[in-house]
C-alpha cells in the first residue's frame, strides 16, 4: 500500500471517529496515519526543514481520589486509582507553513456515570493549520477552543495549579465541548508591550447534558465564538474576554424536537509571576431552559522554583425559569501542594471542601439544599 | 555536632542548588554565513526563540535551534535574552505544545551540533558557549540592546 493511499486510509478511519464509538478504528487510523507520514512525508520536505518534520508529544496524570459526604465527580467514598488522564499528539510540518495535528486521549473519571460513554481513546483534535501571515494563523478540523484561561488545556496535568481547573466553570465532562468541528482563525497584534490575541471561531459541537444521573447528548449547531487576550507591558499579566453564541438540539428539557439559543460570555484575569499566581474569572451562560453563572478566585505562591501551594474558591449558582431561581449549585474551597521534580514531572496533593448539589451518590435535586462533601486527590502529572 | 551539619546539608542542598549559579560566561548568538543579518536586537532574538516572531525580513522562515534544557548555554541565553529562567520557558512551551498552537524549536546537545544545524541550514540562528570556535559556514551575530 503507497504513501497515498495509507494516507487516505488513516484518514478516512479516523473520520469515522466523530461518532465516538470506534475504538479500534481510532488505533488502526493513527497507525495508518503515521506510517504514511513516516514513509512519504519524510521524503518529501525532510531536507528542507532539517530535523524530522513529525514530533510527537504527550501527557498522563495518574490519581488516587478519595471522597467523603458523598460521591461527587466521579470519586466514590472509598477511593479509586480509575482516574487518570493522557494523551498523544502528532504533529506534521507538511510545509514551513502547513501543519496537520491530530490528538488522542484517554480519561478514566472513577465511577461517573460519564464512564460508560467515554471511550477508551478518544479523537481529541484532528485538523490542518495554515500560517497565512506572520500574524495570522487559520486552523480547519476539530479544533480546540480558546475559551478562558484552560479551556484548551483542560486535561494536562503539568500546567493545572489542580488535577483539574474549576469544574464547575469549565464543565467538567458535561455540560462543556473542548473542541468546535468548524474552523478558527488566529490574529496577534503586537503594538510596543502591549500583546493582542484574537480568536474567532464558528462549527458544532457535542455536548453531554446530565439531569440526575441521566445522559442526554446534544449538538450545539451554527455556533459562533470569540477569545480576546491583551497581554499588558506587565511581564505575566494579561486579561481577556470570550464568549459564543449557539443554537442547541436535544436539551431534554425542552419539548422533542425545539431548538433553543444560548450565549455564553466570560471574563478573565490571568496573573502569573515568577513568585506568585492570582486568576480570577467570571462565566455567564444564558439560554431559554437556564441561566447560569459561575465564578472563581485562585491564589498561589511558588516557593524554590519546585514548591506551589494553591487555594481556590469557585461559587456557582443557576436560575431554572419557571421552576426555581438562584439554586446554590455549588461552592467549592480547596488548597493544594505541588512538588515539581522537574517542569514535567509534578506531585499534587489537594483537598476539596464543598456544599453542592452535584454529587452523584446521593443524588440531590435541585428542589434541595446543597449537601456538605469532601474529596482529596493525589496525583502524579508528567508531559513530553 | 557533624551529623547536624551534614543533615542540614543533605536536606538544604536542593533548595541552596537553586540559589548557586555556575560561573557566569555570556553566549554568542550565530547565523548561517548566508543570512545577510549582522546585527540583531535581545528582543528580537527572544521573539525567535519564542517563535512568535517566524520570519527573517527576507520572508524565510526563520529556524532556531536551542540547546537542551539541562546545558548552560541554554540557561545563561534564557536569563539573558528571555529575561526568564529555562523552567519558566520550559512551561510556556508547554502551554503551545497542548493548546495545538506551536512546538519548541529543534534542540541540540551541545555546541558542536548547534554549529553543524546553524552551518547546515541557510535560515537557521542559534546560541554557543563564549568560548566556542564557530569555524567556516557560520558568523557571530552582534547584539545591540
Amino acid at each position: 500500500m503507497g504513501t497515498i493511499q495509507l494516507l487516505k486510509k488513516g484518514f478516512l478511519l479516523i473520520w469515522q471517529l466523530r461518532s465516538f464509538s470506534s475504538r479500534r478504528a481510532a488505533a488502526i487510523g493513527a497507525m495508518l496515519l503515521l506510517l504514511g507520514f513516516w514513509m512519504g512525508g519524510a521524503t518529501l520536505f525532510a531536507a528542507e526543514l532539517g530535523d524530522s518534520n513529525l514530533t510527537v508529544h504527550g501527557y498522563l496524570t495518574q490519581a488516587y481520589a478519595n471522597s467523603h459526604g458523598g460521591q461527587i465527580l466521579g470519586i466514590p467514598d472509598d477511593g479509586t486509582t480509575d482516574y487518570r488522564t493522557a494523551a498523544l499528539q502528532f504533529r506534521y510540518n507538511m510545509s514551513s507553513d502547513d501543519t496537520f495535528v491530530i490528538q488522542l486521549s484517554h480519561e478514566r473519571i472513577g465511577k461517573s456515570v460519564l464512564q460508560t460513554i467515554k471511550p477508551d481513546v478518544h479523537l481529541d483534535w484532528v485538523f490542518y493549520q495554515h500560517q497565512l501571515l506572520d500574524s495570522v494563523m487559520v486552523k480547519i478540523g476539530k479544533v480546540p477552543i480558546p475559551h478562558g484561561i484552560y479551556n484548551e488545556v483542560l486535561d494536562v496535568g503539568t500546567l493545572l495549579p489542580f488535577y483539574r481547573p474549576p469544574s464547575q466553570f469549565y464543565g467538567e465532562a458535561a455540560f462543556s465541548t473542548e473542541t468546535v468541528d468548524g474552523a478558527l482563525i488566529s490574529h496577534v497584534l503586537r503594538i510596543g508591550e502591549w500583546e493582542l490575541r484574537t480568536d474567532l471561531y464558528g462549527g458544532e459541537w457535542d455536548f453531554d447534558y446530565i439531569i440526575d444521573g441521566v445522559i442526554s447528548p446534544v449538538r450545539s449547531k451554527s455556533a459562533l465564538g470569540t477569545q480576546l487576550w491583551l497581554q499588558t507591558p506587565i511581564e505575566g499579566l494579561r486579561v481577556g474576554v470570550g464568549g459564543y453564541r449557539s443554537t442547541d438540539l436535544g436539551v431534554p428539557i425542552l419539548p422533542p424536537g425545539a431548538k433553543e439559543t444560548r450565549t455564553e460570555w466570560l471574563a478573565s484575569i490571568d496573573a502569573d509571576f515568577d513568585h506568585f499566581v492570582v486568576q480570577a474569572e467570571y462565566l455567564a451562560s444564558d439560554a431559554k431552559s437556564d441561566y447560569f453563572v459561575d465564578y472563581y478566585l485562585l491564589g498561589g505562591i511558588k516557593l524554590f522554583q519546585k514548591i506551589r501551594i494553591n487555594g481556590m474558591v469557585e461559587i456557582a449558582n443557576l436560575d431554572l425559569p419557571g421552576f426555581k431561581d438562584n439554586i446554590k449549585l455549588q461552592k467549592d474551597y480547596a488548597v493544594g501542594v505541588n512538588y515539581a521534580f522537574r517542569p514535567n514531572v509534578i506531585v499534587k496533593v489537594e483537598q476539596h471542601w464543598l456544599k453542592t448539589l452535584n454529587t452523584e451518590d446521593p443524588l440531590v435535586p435541585l428542589f434541595m439544599d446543597p449537601i456538605r462533601t469532601q474529596y482529596y486527590i493525589v496525583s502524579l502529572s508528567t508531559s513530553f | 555536632m557533624k551529623k547536624i551539619f551534614f543533615l542540614i546539608l543533605l536536606i538544604g542542598f536542593p533548595f541552596i542548588s537553586t540559589f548557586i549559579e555556575a560561573g557566569d560566561a555570556s553566549v554568542k548568538i550565530i547565523v548561517n554565513v548566508s543570512n545577510p543579518v549582522s546585527a540583531m536586537k535581545r528582543t528580537q532574538i527572544s521573539n525567535l526563540f519564542l517563535k512568535k516572531t517566524t520570519t527573517w525580513d527576507n520572508g524565510h522562515k526563520a529556524l532556531p535551534v536551542d540547546q537542551s534544557d539541562s546545558s548552560n548555554a541554554r540557561r545563561i541565553f534564557s536569563e539573558e535574552f528571555h529575561g526568564k529562567p529555562v523552567h519558566t520557558i520550559v512551561s510556556y512551551w508547554q502551554k503551545q505544545i497542548f493548546s495545538g498552537r506551536e512546538v519548541p524549536p529543534v534542540e541540540k546537545e551541545s555546541d558542536r551540533e548547534v554549529l553543524a544545524y546553524v552551518r547546515d541550514n541557510a535560515d537557521a540562528i542559534g546560541y554557543v558557549s563564549e568560548g566556542a570556535a564557530v569555524g567556516d559556514g557560520v558568523k557571530v551575530v552582534k547584539v545591540l540592546d
